[in-house]
């Protein structure tokens, strides 16, 4: 499939979004919470799959290289907004930037989450905004795209023990930003 | 384990079975028509290219209007010259 991909097989490329647009467009509604965005950068994804296919060098495998591109796709877009973010409120310039909490973030409701779990589904999303962002990919890759391990590696191009850690060190801090949480709402 | 932590345990567990969520039909359409979107696109080597021809005309324009400015310059200098001697030398009178 690939070499007609690279001959710009127009029925290859068919069975290609067949084949990964669910993966990338469920992977695009983890990481930027929103379902319009996560439309808007499906496309792009895609469209930068068809233009780069030439460069494809299949040192590792095509579903690798396509979450590699959706996950760089994805923080682009996650950096402009907050840039854009950065430069249109007025007040953020009087607010530091280590006064972040669960409450700040925006209510997302993840379409494929069972309606009993949404609420508790909101706040973990809200806490995972707030992950430094190589923590939120790999917990995003391993608990919503169920990614093993070794493919996170490969993936974000890190060793097995750097996954672990990062994974490690997310539910770590999982746990701190719902704590806090549960301090100020819950008790 | 006392309820704070049950609470956050609950909550980490809360996307345990998530669903995989179905691509809408018309994204799946514009996915399919993203191949012949592309040709539309401009290449980073394009654009350069059109960014240096408008370059070189505006360049060309300086030029020839640089130019243009020296000629009626030279030409309103030289009118000036010929309009006295054919007011002192000429035998019109």
């Amino acid at each position: 499939m690939i070499s007609r991909l690279k001959k710009n097989d127009e029925k290859a490329f068919q069975v290609l979004v067949d084949l990964f647009s669910k993966k990338v467009y469920n992977l695009c509604i983890g990481m930027l919470q929103n379902t319009e965005d996560a439309q808007d950068v499906t496309q792009e994804i895609f469209i930068t799959i068809h233009i780069n296919i030439q460069q494809f060098k299949e040192e590792s495998s095509l579903s690798t290289w396509i979450y590699r591109i959706s996950i760089n796709k994805c923080l682009e877009f996650i950096r402009k907004k907050h840039r854009k973010k950065r430069s249109g409120i007025f007040k953020s310039i009087f607010s530091s930037d280590g006064e972040k909490a669960i409450e700040n973030h925006s209510d997302f409701s993840h379409p494929g989450i069972q309606l009993e779990n949404q609420e508790r589904a909101k706040i973990l999303f809200k806490a995972i905004d707030l992950l430094p962002e190589q923590q939120r990919t790999a917990y995003i890759l391993h608990k919503i795209e169920q990614v093993s391990y070794n493919e996170i590696a490969e993936i974000m191009q890190l060793s097995l023990s750097a996954v672990e850690s990062l994974l490690f060190r997310a539910k770590q801090n999982l746990k701190k930003h719902l704590a806090t949480y549960y301090e100020e709402n819950e008790k | 384990m006392n309820t704070k932590e049950n609470w956050i345990e609950d909550t980490l567990n809360a996307l345990d079975d998530i669903q995989r969520v179905e691509v809408p039909l018309s994204l799946k359409y514009s996915l399919l028509n993203s191949s012949k979107r592309k040709e539309n696109r401009l290449s980073v080597a394009q654009k350069w290219m059109i960014a240096a021809s408008v370059i070189v005309l505006l360049g060309i324009n300086l030029i020839s209007m640089n130019q243009y400015a020296k000629k009626s310059e030279k030409l309103t200098f030289n009118d000036g010259k010929s309009a006295v001697y054919k007011e002192y030398f000429s035998s019109d009178y």
